[in-house]
């Protein structure tokens, strides 16, 4: 098993088709290694993003959605690292035209469950959640983020359309930056919200 | 019974609004999972309305509204988005679209559309 840092160009992934490709490619390498996968993205843009606050909102949001009534996910105090490891479900999505910034909706069977409950419950039997789990996700990240334009300056060219990978394990870094990690969770089950900063 | 053409990247979508449009009584002539593939199930099913998404890969909802209106100037599109930005939803009336609907999409949110284009 090949241990060696591995690394992934989004820097000229400009089109939504291909951050898709990149990311799907990002799974594709987690299953040949163990060893920690590095993302290339581009400098941040003039107006930057102001990530403390957009993760404070996005978890906010999160909350709202998914749980709204039972308050059954406790939020959790947000913490800088340079690596984040993915848990069973990790929905991408860049935040900027250019890649500069990623979003990252990471979760496990418990979260992904219940974002086919929020989506679906009413037209899919419940115990078919798996079969949807990855679009779930892929689609509650596209739904808070969609939601986030108006307050965070981004406009509808910034955001492309978000993908979920099952790379479980997984240890990711953005060179030359850290991830702000939020941890939305109830007992070992969690959401954590991850986006990249400089 | 009027026809539907859902166009949605999600799969999970197209479910639940195919399950939402036939509690309210509509058949739902096609699926398409991004802008191109509508374009082409609009020109093969020639619905009476159209559920679009926006934000999809290859060609945008947006982009597929002027497509469909530029050759059928009486398409009845409903853009359905989460982008929650005023910019998005001119844009997408000016390109054509009938009706503007902010997820999460909700059974009487799909009706009330459809019956209010449906009016005018």
């Amino acid at each position: 098993m090949n241990e060696s840092p591995l690394t992934l160009d989004l820097t000229k992934s400009h089109l939504p088709s291909d951050f898709q490709s990149k990311i799907r490619e990002m799974e594709e390498m987690s299953k040949s290694s163990r060893g920690p996968i590095h993302l290339t993205v581009n400098p941040s843009g003039e107006k930057g993003l102001n990530v403390p606050l957009f993760s404070e909102t996005t978890s906010k949001l999160l909350i709202t959605r998914i749980d709204p009534a039972e308050r059954k996910l406790e939020y959790r105090d947000p913490y800088i690292d340079n690596y984040l490891t993915l848990k069973r479900y990790a929905a991408f999505a860049p935040l900027s035209q250019n890649s500069s910034e990623l979003f990252v909706l990471n979760t496990d069977s418990f979260g992904a469950e219940l974002a086919f409950e929020h989506l679906a419950a009413f037209a899919i039997p419940k115990d078919e959640w798996l079969t949807y789990a990855k679009d779930s996700l892929a689609e509650l990240t596209n739904e808070i983020l969609g939601n986030l334009l108006k307050t965070s300056g981004m406009t509808r060219h910034d955001f492309a359309c978000p993908i979920t990978i099952e790379a479980e394990g997984t240890q990711i870094a953005v060179e030359g930056g850290k991830w702000l990690i939020r941890n939305i969770g109830k007992n070992s089950s969690s959401f954590i919200v991850a986006i990249s900063t400089r | 019974m009027a026809s539907v053409l859902v166009v949605d990247d999600s799969m999970v979508m197209r479910k639940g609004l195919k399950a939402i449009l036939a509690q309210g009584g509509y058949t739902v002539v096609g699926e398409a999972a991004d802008g191109d593939e509508a374009v082409k199930m609009y020109e093969e099913t020639k619905p009476d309305f159209v559920t679009m998404d926006i934000n999809m890969p290859k060609m945008n909802g947006i982009d597929a509204v002027s497509q469909i209106m530029s050759s059928h100037t009486d398409a009845r599109i409903i853009v359905i988005s989460s982008a929650d930005d005023k910019d998005t939803i001119m844009e997408a009336l000016k390109r054509g679209a009938k009706y503007y609907i902010l997820k999460p999409v909700t059974y009487e949110k799909v009706l009330d559309a459809i019956d209010k284009i449906s009016k005018r």
